[in-house]
């Protein structure tokens, strides 16, 4: 208990969060592909796509190239005209066919120069009239694409649909992780309240969970704002959002439990007993039914998770600190709750 | 320890048939929501039929579990203080709460196919969703009704302790029956419904163990 008296743990959290804040919104986003139009082309014409770029800086670029991939076939762009910054009008001459061995009628547009490294669209245009699958193989060139440039620096990586919106991994997820670490310290002061019966144990279990209450409400709203950008409602009935608003409605439930009850051992008991069977309770919540049903959420149904994917080593430079930074934060606010409910019952 | 919970459990009937009214209010109860929901649904899809059904189950148990530590309140409770421990009057209260649970749920499900039909084909799968949604809800809301039956104003503090309490359960009853919706032989469909009796096997297995662990400090001054 010593060491929850001392300063250095509530100076790390400061610092880790305003780290995580200032890095997480500063550093800029990799450059990418937002559209390449039009969607659709015909087989054997020539196909001029206008590219809209995100963070390039396609005037100052040299060795500019770019190219359709489909599977390990590519056609080279014949014509690059750069208008700005973040336009460019490439010019492909399509073959009559489509590889013969090839089915995905989507190829991925690839551009790579010496100042924005490689970007890429996925399944950029689809590839309309092919006559006779079986002969044009060799229209297509086969693993031409090599020597490609790296963009060099810190970077957070460029997703379609996400954009911006993927420093939200630093303010909503990592509330999460801090509201299970408080629910966490609320469950074992429950218990060690049950086993000892001192009422201090109860006053830091109820701090710890008021606290945890907030984070969650927090994360649930930066969820919400997220969703309307990527999902495109705030509250879109998600099996992720139900269990999660309803994981929060069992903690609520504890505050009114405790409000109900005058006498304060029988509280003490009783709420502990609660705050023991709501955090077992909410583990299905979490971790079982949204395997049921299929979700929009990261995770779940098929969408991928913040696995390697889209979680690179440069955002668990930011992630994992500011996880930290929440957790510290939070523990320190809810011991600051603790030391005041002490004091106003006079337990000191 | 077993012969405990066997009196326990003796009694808990005899006492149940003794005041024979609350069983029939219950019956009562989901007889008289069943003609509420029909008269004002008239005809009702597979899938919204079973979450009617839930729904009134769900209700149901509220009401029969409500009651389970009414009688232990007060010098009684000394009394039961004296003779039993914690543990031994949970296990026979979840079992008695279970086999009455089950049999409201399956005269609920004769009450429902011979109001409206049923559209369930596969029953034994269903009484297999009734048979664990019974002891699921039975196990939760016993220890829910141990919290509410000390607090004040017990009524209100059941549905607004057990209900998100027991959403996990619902869910995961409403979607195993789905699967009931199709015909098939018991291991067809149960192999398809495999995830949700292994998730509702899961829940209820956490549940226990952590309200065997708790009920005593609940029972206990």
């Amino acid at each position: 208990m010593k060491h929850f008296k001392q300063w250095w743990w509530k100076i790390t959290g400061i610092l880790l969060l305003i780290y995580g804040f200032t890095f997480g919104m500063l550093i800029p986003l990799k450059p990418g592909i937002v559209t390449a139009e039009p969607f659709t082309a015909t087989l054997g014409q020539p196909l001029q796509l206008n590219v809209q770029g995100y963070n390039t800086y396609y005037t100052t670029a040299a060795d500019f190239r770019a190219w359709l991939k489909l599977d390990s076939f590519s056609i080279a762009a014949s014509n690059i005209e750069v208008q700005s910054d973040q336009q460019v009008s490439l010019t492909f001459n399509l073959p009559e066919n489509l590889p013969s061995t090839i089915e995905e009628r989507s190829p991925n547009l690839i551009i790579d120069n010496n100042v924005d490294g490689t970007h890429l669209l996925p399944s950029a245009v689809y590839l309309n009239d092919s006559k006779d699958t079986l002969m044009a193989q060799e229209q297509w060139d086969l693993n031409a694409i090599s020597s490609l440039n790296k963009k060099s620096g810190i970077y957070f990586p460029y997703r379609n649909t996400l954009y911006e919106t993927i420093r939200n991994t630093y303010f909503h997820v990592s509330l999460w992780f801090a509201m299970m670490f408080l629910f966490i310290g609320a469950f074992v002061q429950s218990i060690k309240y049950l086993s000892g019966k001192q009422l201090e144990r109860d006053y830091k279990a109820s701090s710890l969970t008021s606290m945890g209450v907030l984070f969650g409400i927090l994360g649930l709203l930066t969820g919400a704002v997220w969703a309307k950008h990527t999902w495109g409602a705030y509250w879109s009935w998600d099996i992720k959002q139900n269990m999660t608003a309803i994981s929060l409605l069992i903690y609520l439930a504890y505050f009114v439990l405790r409000a109900s009850i005058p006498d304060v051992d029988k509280k003490a008991r009783l709420s502990a007993v609660y705050n023991i069977f709501a955090f077992v309770a909410i583990i299905p919540l979490i971790y079982v039914i949204p395997r049921l049903f299929s979700s929009l959420h990261p995770g779940n149904g098929g969408n991928p998770a913040f696995g390697s994917q889209d979680l690179d080593n440069t955002m668990r430079l930011i992630f994992y600190p500011i996880i930290i930074g929440w957790t510290l934060i939070g523990f320190w606010i809810a011991q600051l709750n603790y030391r005041m409910k002490r004091l106003g019952k006079k337990l000191y | 320890m077993l012969k405990n919970i066997v009196h326990l459990l003796k009694y808990e009937f005899k006492r149940e048939l003794r005041q024979a009214h609350a069983l029939g209010g219950l019956l009562l109860y989901v007889l008289s929501t069943l003609f509420i929901i029909f008269i004002s649904f008239a005809n009702v899809s597979g899938p919204v039929w079973i979450i009617l059904y839930w729904i009134i189950v769900l209700f149901a148990a509220v009401n029969a579990i409500l009651r389970s530590f009414s009688n232990e309140m007060g010098n009684r409770r000394l009394y039961y203080f004296s003779l039993v421990n914690g543990t031994e009057l949970y296990v026979a209260k979840v079992i008695y709460n279970f086999i009455i649970l089950g049999v409201l749920s399956v005269l609920n499900f004769i009450a429902f196919a011979a109001i409206s039909g049923s559209p369930i084909l596969n029953i034994p799968v269903f009484l297999l969703g009734i048979g664990l949604g019974s002891l699921g809800l039975s196990m939760a809301l016993t220890l829910i009704a141990g919290i509410a039956s000390q607090s004040t104003n017990n009524g209100t503090m059941m549905t607004i302790l057990g209900f998100p309490v027991i959403i996990p359960i619902l869910l995961s009853l409403v979607h195993l029956s789905a699967f009931t919706l199709q015909t098939g032989t018991f291991s067809t469909v149960g192999t398809e419904a495999y995830g949700d009796i292994m998730s509702l096997l899961g829940i209820i297995g956490l549940l226990f163990a952590v309200s065997v662990f708790l009920f005593p400090f609940l029972w206990k001054n």
